[in-house]
């Protein structure tokens, strides 16, 4: 028995160690992290199909007039969002009805999109292929269009042992790049393994404590966010009258819920919330500090913050958000454009 | 030569006589054709331009109550697609006694990652912004309808409950063809008011409810 654990847990580590080898998807687990959700039996992910995805990220010719790729509004060096806009921009300088999240840690997503809309990752990329704002496109036009190029053909069959391209397997290598886009290596993750020269800084640890104590119940630690809709105690915005949850459920109960976001990289990604109404990490800390005054129906969790945090306090709450930049990973030259690629 | 020949034309004499299910939309018991027009009781007209619905895990009963299922699991039903109306199978259903299946797709589906054959979003019967299947697609026109094109136009989903729009049910084998009926559905619906459907929610539960209702064995 013991012989059997000892083997399995070998093996395992090597299984990890495979991921982590130029050869495979850059996809891995970072040590102590929960399991994620993903099902990874539906798409195995490999080297060929993980830079098939990063190919088909980059390429304007998904969308209907060849303007705009997932890049667009998913750039590396933000967290894989847009910056400067607060609601996407999309085919024909159109403008969307909520601000892009980045894309960070997908696979222990269990929903995806503000409103949890969406129930599969691999299902979720048809949304911006064929919504009218983002790249205006239909599935059976983007199908085609792969199945006309001898590129694509090439790839498809290196990556999936089919040239015939199908939506699924198109999904699928989007999939396998967004999913490899992990990120693991803030000072933060640093400190939490203790390699040397990561220590917080005191402003850092006390800031950290403050989020511990006001935050950490929905952005939950490691991956900063709880896989849960909540209420922050955002005023709806008139002109969008978005209602989050609602949308998707029909349940008053849900009405102005949305998707806790994960925190990691936040000091790149503004502006922030599911309509971008804030530029400045500031303005973020200094909404949770006031919301006592606001007489809105907000979840829980934030009752416990009982009075405005002070101008130090916000500051070192601000020090401990920018801990979870992660310059490895906006700076990856793996999840980049590849220039010569045809 | 000729021996083989002749058991080979004779196997598929024999393979073309087993019965097979077809699926077919009726108007007061007639079949429908797209584009055609057919009355209500007081002569107002209705016609249709599309009219789709999925099916899926069907299975049959003989009579030791020994089931069967047919495979695939999933039927997308298209009335302009005369192939997707026979439910093609193996299995002679002159042998059995009852047939339970879903009209819809159930959740597990609707969760799932698989999109192969007739699950691929590219037919167009799949939501992207609310994941999920688009059961049915009812569409046509009316005079009923008070817009100047007169059209209606249903599409009909949604699997979270408690407003699933899938139904399981079970019918007597009396005969080769699933009917639905559509004549009651329009009968019951005021479609001076209700001429368009985009989203789940209660409504595409009840509309659902009622097409399962409406379908027989003749
Ligand atoms: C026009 C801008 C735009 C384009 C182009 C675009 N997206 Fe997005 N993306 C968004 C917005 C906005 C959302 C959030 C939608 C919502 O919540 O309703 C989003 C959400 C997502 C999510 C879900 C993230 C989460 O945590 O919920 C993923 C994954 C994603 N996009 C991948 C892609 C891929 C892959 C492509 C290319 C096929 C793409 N996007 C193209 C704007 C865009
Ligand atoms: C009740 C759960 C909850 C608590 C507690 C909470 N948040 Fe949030 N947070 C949310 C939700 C939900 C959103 C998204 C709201 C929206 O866009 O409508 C959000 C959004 C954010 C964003 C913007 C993220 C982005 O990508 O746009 C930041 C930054 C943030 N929170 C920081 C904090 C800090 C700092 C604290 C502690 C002082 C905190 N949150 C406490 C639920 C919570």
């Amino acid at each position: 028995m013991k012989k059997i654990k000892l083997v399995l847990s070998v093996g395992i580590i090597l299984l990890f160690l495979s991921f982590n080898i130029k050869e495979g998807n850059p996809f891995y687990i970072p040590e102590n992290w929960p399991k994620p959700f993903y099902n990874f039996e539906d798409n195995q992910l490999t080297r060929d199909k993980f830079e098939l995805g990063r190919t088909l990220f980059y390429d304007e010719t998904l969308s209907r007039d060849s303007t705009i790729s997932c890049a667009s509004c998913h750039l590396q060096y933000s967290g894989f969002t847009h910056i400067d806009h607060a609601l996407s921009h999309g085919i024909d300088g159109e403008i969307g009805n909520r601000n892009s999240p980045v894309l960070i840690n997908l696979a222990w997503n269990s929903f995806f999109h503000w409103d949890g809309g969406v129930n599969n990752l691999d299902k979720q990329a048809i949304n911006p292929l064929i919504h009218p704002k983002e790249m205006g496109n239909n599935l059976p036009e983007v199908i085609r269009r792969l199945n006309n190029s001898k590129f694509y053909k090439k790839r498809f069959l290196s990556a999936f042992g089919d040239s015939v391209i199908s939506t699924s397997n198109l999904l699928h290598a989007l999939s396998n790049f967004t999913l490899a886009l992990v990120s693991a290596n803030s000072k933060y993750d640093l400190m939490k393994r203790g390699v040397a020269g990561s220590e917080f800084t005191d402003q850092e640890k006390s800031g950290y404590q403050l989020f511990l104590k006001n935050c950490n119940s929905c952005h939950t630690e490691p991956l900063f966010h709880s896989n849960a809709f909540k209420r922050n105690g955002l005023k709806i915005d008139e002109e969008l009258k978005d209602i989050g949850r609602m949308a998707i459920t029909q349940r008053k109960s849900d009405s102005m819920l949305f998707k806790v976001p994960t925190l990691r990289n936040i000091e790149f990604s503004f502006p922030y919330m599911h309509d971008g109404r804030f530029n400045k990490l500031k303005e973020v800390v200094d909404h949770y500090s006031s919301i006592p005054a606001h007489q809105l129906i907000v979840s829980k969790e934030l009752k416990k913050i009982k009075k405005p945090f002070t101008d130090q306090q916000k500051k070192d709450l601000i020090a401990f958000l920018k801990t979870l930049s992660d310059k490895q990973f906006l700076y990856n030259k793996d999840f980049m454009f590849q220039r010569n690629e045809r | 030569m000729k021996i083989i020949l002749f058991v080979l034309f004779f196997l598929s004499f024999i393979k073309v006589s087993v019965a097979q299910l077809q699926f077919e939309f009726t108007w007061k018991g007639k079949r429908i054709e797209l584009e055609k027009v057919y009355l209500f009781a007081n002569n107002d007209s209705i016609q249709f331009s599309e009219l789709k619905c999925y099916l899926s895990n069907i299975s049959l009963i003989d009579q030791k109550n020994k089931v069967s299922t047919i495979a695939p699991s999933y039927f997308l039903i298209d009335l302009e697609d005369s192939n997707s109306l026979v439910l093609n199978s193996a299995l002679d259903i002159s042998k059995y006694r009852r047939i339970t299946l879903i009209f819809g797709l159930d959740s597990s589906v609707n969760n799932s990652g698989n999109i192969e054959g007739v699950l691929d979003p590219i037919h167009g019967m799949y939501w992207a912004w609310n994941s999920g299947y688009i059961h049915s697609k009812i569409s046509g026109k009316s005079n009923r309808v008070p817009t100047k094109k007169q059209e209606f136009e249903f599409h009909i989903g949604g699997f979270r409950a408690p407003n699933q729009t899938y139904f399981n049910f079970e019918l007597p084998i009396s005969g080769n063809n699933i009917q639905l009926e559509l004549a009651p559905f329009f009968d019951n619906l005021d479609l001076k008011n209700e001429n368009q459907l985009m989203i789940p929610g209660k409504k595409a539960h009840d509309f659902a409810k009622s097409l399962t209702a409406l379908i027989s064995i003749k």
